[in-house]
């Protein structure tokens, strides 16, 4: 006791010996025959205590002590929770869906891309078969066939379209046209003709 | 006649329903002193320590039967009352809603309301530096400057180890030497 008496007080020392001067003694004061009282006052209030528990009845006491509910035999012993292993979900890495995706996304790319490439390609070719033609033949000849041209379709046009409405007056006689009157009702005719007085009055006349 | 018999002794008869309440005066008057002091160094006033002081025998009356006769009874007594004053100091801490340095600061102004507080004094210095510890260091402090206990017993009482008590120790004097050079 003495031994550790020293230890402490040396381990003191060594930490602070400002601290291991100071006195050891505490300035608290207890009430003059408090404990001389004490025990008394704890026993009495165990004896409060076990009054207010004696204080329930027979049966209420007898209610705190047993549990009415039972456990069938072995429950605890053999209880254990059946959780199913959780199934890991699983992602392939080359998926039906994902693959007919790209698989559209890369047939409607090469369908453009061909419509693309054949237009582009008969389009240039055109042009080069042109710039071809226009290199193979000289500038006069070439103007001398596009002034024929130019007549030969000119009279051509004249004459078929002479032609043409001569076989028309020929075929559209009076009894013709006065059938394809009798067709068209009258308002109408009559609406025709202001919206012709009202764009031409000469017209009419 | 009671007064001659040894810890477990006691123990044995007030287990065996044999003059249970003489039995248990006979424990109370062994160690009501030494349960007191360190109280009341940890709650300050006489009356949060008489509160206690109740509390704690009156718990430790209704655990005797459950004691173990390996332990010591005096060990047994002194974790009860540490834990008692413990909650009780948190009780106040919740009741008037601060922060631990609040509460410090109520137990520095208990310590101006005592009897004879004279703060020029050196004593009285050293009670204001352990006000100003965190929990654990003051308890630390008190069983080791003024109960001077062992180590190992300190260890049983406050379930720490050795090391790391002698490491609160060693902070709590520090910071007493501090306070008091400054002050």
């Amino acid at each position: 006791m003495l031994k550790d008496q020293q230890n402490i007080l040396l381990e003191l020392t060594s930490i602070s010996p400002f601290v291991a001067d100071l006195p050891k003694n505490t300035p608290f004061e207890a009430p003059e025959g408090y404990f001389q009282e004490f025990s008394s006052k704890v026993i009495e209030q165990i004896q409060l205590q076990n009054i207010e528990n004696d204080g329930l009845s027979p049966f209420m006491q007898s209610l705190k002590k047993e549990n009415p509910l039972s456990v069938p035999e072995g429950y605890l012993s053999q209880f254990n929770v059946a959780i199913a292993p959780k199934k890991a979900k699983i992602v392939p890495l080359f998926g039906l869906k994902a693959v007919l995706k790209y698989a559209a996304a890369a047939s409607v790319i090469g369908i453009i891309a061909t419509f693309a490439t054949l237009f582009f390609s008969n389009t240039d070719k055109t042009t080069i078969g042109k710039l071809n033609g226009n290199t193979m033949i000289s500038t006069d000849a070439f103007a001398l066939y596009l002034s024929e041209a130019e007549m030969i379709e000119e009279d051509d046009v004249l004459e078929t379209v002479i032609a043409d409405s001569q076989s028309l007056l020929v075929q559209m006689d009076a009894k013709v046209i006065s059938e394809l009157l009798t067709e068209i009702p009258e308002t109408e005719i009559s609406n025709y003709i202001d919206i012709m007085k009202s764009e031409d009055p000469n017209l009419m006349n | 006649m009671l007064n001659d018999l040894n810890d477990i002794e006691l123990v044995r008869l007030f287990k065996e329903d044999k003059n249970k309440e003489q039995v248990f005066t006979t424990i109370v008057k062994r160690y009501q002193e030494r349960i007191y002091w360190q109280i009341r160094r940890l709650v300050v006033s006489h009356t949060d320590a008489d509160d206690v002081m109740q509390n704690v025998f009156i718990k430790a009356w209704n655990a005797l039967d459950q004691f173990r006769e390996d332990a010591k009874l005096f060990t047994w007594l002194y974790r009860i009352a540490t834990n008692e004053s413990l909650t009780f100091l948190d009780q106040a801490k919740r009741r008037s809603s601060v922060s631990f340095d609040d509460v410090s600061e109520t137990l520095e102004n208990k310590l101006h309301g005592e009897k004879d507080f004279d703060e020029k004094k050196a004593i009285w210095k050293l009670q204001l530096a352990i006000q100003q510890l965190p929990e654990k260091q003051r308890v630390v402090f008190n069983l080791r400057y003024f109960e001077e206990m062992p180590y190992e017993e300190m260890s049983e009482i406050l379930e720490t180890s050795v090391g790391a008590l002698k490491a609160s120790y060693h902070h709590a004097v520090k910071k007493i030497e501090e306070y008091i050079l400054n002050h």
